[in-house]
């Protein structure tokens, strides 16, 4: 392989510099002492102990993770049953039914919220967790579809026929075969769903109601009286655990292939 | 004795194109039957009626005499080996195997001894815990024969299973094939548009061309005693030519060609009927003076070499031409060479022309 050349690893740094400097800034000030502004005046934990004392997130972030599963769980299945009629089924309205599938991601966030607001008031809906699901769950369909639409392409279709005539039924064979083949897609498509449902404002801020605060609302809300540190701990809790996930992932991934390739050298 | 498969009838259309039209034909107990044609012929269509992925527009399948035609595939004990493998990418090399003894319910210990006993047959012993993906061509088909063999199927389908492998390992796994389903007492119904694999591996060779069986045989008939124009051209190099039978007299029949006279055997042609004539160039003798059997004298016209024989062509008195594969007694005739062309009639087949 070339090496890079001094500008090519001057530009890589630039840009990670610019991609995670302020990440780095908000963990930092997470500890820092002073109640407010840049000024650094010593280490601290005492946002920390604050944040759990007062206990005034917790409950907009047990919704959020709540709203986020749920949207994520059904945008997975809906999205996913769609991408494999349209990747498997021959029809006439299959061109109107792609573009439909897709078209949440191309309308503004604004008019979706406001849509959707008018139309649950219309069959009485008020705010409150059903109508977010609904909504979260309709806006991450397009991103499960997209995805699994893509791993499905690579998905042979006589290896299911293999699977029928080997003596599964239709039921079976989706289960053992189509499934786990697709399965990465299923849970990459769920991930982005709940991460595109975790830190919407724009939409929830229409249909949340008065009982269902949610994190980024919350936060919203309070970022107009400026950003308090304790806000800094949030975002670095959550930061933290993320981290932590994505990191066990990786690990857990690379011991497989290591031990996937020590078989597969004997 | 009853045959294990039997198909009437069977008709088949794709957006109202006719696919297949009219297929009859049963499978022996033990047999190996080859439905041989060109692609497009409908044999991949047919092959999917029979193991229940399809169903047929009109017509019956009968498996052992019961109608067996609305039965879905995992109701028949019917396993295929796909053209591209089509193995479970996200299984190792054993649970490949095991995948349809699991959905039997085989208890693990059984289950294990077959997988391992049928890895050992098509030679992938040790090989159990690795990646299909990981493997060559030819491992990845004895993988997919072994997912197939393991079951014990009432009948083994295979739909052109060597395609994909260069022309050594292909002879090779022909080989290996053969032994396996004769080992196996396997009845089988394989696919191919190879003619050479359909007249090595087969009990029955059924020739197929545009939804139709043009003529059902051992592999000797077929190549032999073709029915028709269509069989004679696809199975094996032939000269073909139409002609007037014009007597028959102790079991030998003159027919009279635009070129000369041949004398074929006795097959039933009657005197004035016209014939297709067929005469493989592996039988044609070119002799530089008149001898026994020659018909017609001809200038070679070329040579070509192709290491184990050498074709010649030779134009022929009304400008028509034979090929020979033969090799001469004495010297080789060169090109510009006037000779004589020979046949045994033995060696000369005639069919029934079918006229437009």
């Amino acid at each position: 392989m070339e090496k890079p050349s001094v500008w090519g690893k001057l530009y890589l740094a630039l840009i990670l510099f610019l991609l995670y400097l302020p990440i780095l800034v908000v963990a930092a000030y997470s500890f820092n002492a002073a109640s407010s502004g840049a000024q650094w005046t010593g280490f601290t934990l005492s946002w920390y102990k604050k944040l759990l004392e007062e206990g005034k997130y917790t409950q907009p972030l047990l919704h959020s993770i709540e709203l986020g599963l749920l949207s994520a769980f059904l945008a997975g299945v809906i999205g996913t049953a769609a991408a494999l009629s349209a990747a498997t089924r021959a029809f006439k309205t299959k061109g109107v039914f792609e573009s439909l599938s897709m078209l949440p991601i191309m309308i503004p966030e604004i008019i979706l919220g406001i849509s959707f607001m008018s139309m649950f008031a219309l069959v009485g809906l008020r705010g409150g967790m059903l109508p977010l699901v609904l909504a979260h769950t309709t806006f991450c369909i397009p991103y499960v579809y997209i995805i699994v639409k893509g791993r499905i392409r690579d998905l042979d279709p006589s290896v299911i026929e293999a699977a029928r005539t080997l003596g599964a039924t239709k039921i079976r064979a989706f289960l053992t075969v189509t499934l786990p083949i697709i399965l990465p897609a299923v849970l990459s498509g769920c991930l982005l769903s709940f991460a595109m449902s975790f830190d919407d404002v724009i939409i929830s801020s229409y249909l949340r109601g008065p009982t269902s605060e949610l994190l980024p609302t919350k936060i919203y809300a309070a970022l107009k009286l400026g950003v308090t540190p304790d806000v800094n701990a949030l975002f670095t809790l959550i930061l933290g655990v993320m981290l932590l996930l994505v990191a066990t992932m990786a690990v857990t991934l690379q011991i497989r292939k290591i031990l996937q390739r020590k078989v597969d050298a004997q | 004795m009853e045959p294990i498969l039997a198909l009437r009838g069977i008709r088949k259309a794709f957006s109202g194109q006719a696919i297949l039209k009219g297929i009859d034909l049963s499978v022996e107990q033990g047999g190996f039957v080859t439905l041989l044609g060109p692609s497009g012929c409908g044999k991949t269509t047919l092959l999917r009626i029979i193991s229940g992925l399809l169903r047929p527009e009109e017509g019956k399948v009968f498996f052992r005499g019961e109608d067996i035609t609305a039965l879905p595939p995992e109701k028949r004990n019917f396993t295929t080996v796909f053209q591209g493998y089509s193995l479970f990418p996200h299984m190792n090399v054993a649970q490949n195997v095991a995948y349809g003894l699991k959905l039997r319910r085989i208890p693990v210990p059984e289950r294990r001894e077959r997988v391992a006993q049928t890895l050992r047959m098509v030679r992938m012993e040790g090989m159990e815990k690795r990646r299909v993906t990981q493997l060559s061509g030819g491992q990845q088909q004895r993988v997919a024969i072994a997912r197939a063999v393991v079951l014990n199927p009432d009948v083994l389908l295979l739909d052109e299973p060597l395609g994909a492998l260069d022309l050594k390992l292909r002879r090779e796994m022909q080989a290996e094939l053969k032994e396996l389903a004769s080992r196996l007492r396997l009845s089988c119904v394989y696919i191919t548009h190879d003619q050479e694999e359909a007249l090595n591996l087969s009990t029955k060779i059924i020739v197929m061309n545009e939804g139709k069986i043009m003529q059902t045989g051992t592999p000797d008939e077929v190549f032999n005693h073709p029915a028709n124009r269509f069989t004679a051209d696809f199975i094996g190099d032939s000269n073909l030519y139409e002609g007037t039978v014009e007597k028959t007299r102790d079991g030998v029949c003159a027919v009279t060609l635009p070129f000369g006279t041949v004398f074929a055997a006795d097959q039933g042609f009657a005197a004035g009927q016209k014939v297709g004539v067929c005469i493989r160039p592996d039988d044609v003798e070119l002799e530089k003076s008149s001898a026994a059997g020659s018909f017609c004298r001809g200038v070679v016209e070329s040579r070509a070499y192709f290491g184990s024989v050498e074709k010649t062509t030779v134009r022929l008195a009304d400008g028509g031409v034979i090929h020979s594969n033969r090799r001469s007694a004495g010297e080789q005739p060169a090109v510009g060479d006037e000779v004589c062309v020979g046949v045994s009639p033995s060696r000369v087949a005639l069919f029934r022309e079918e006229r437009v």
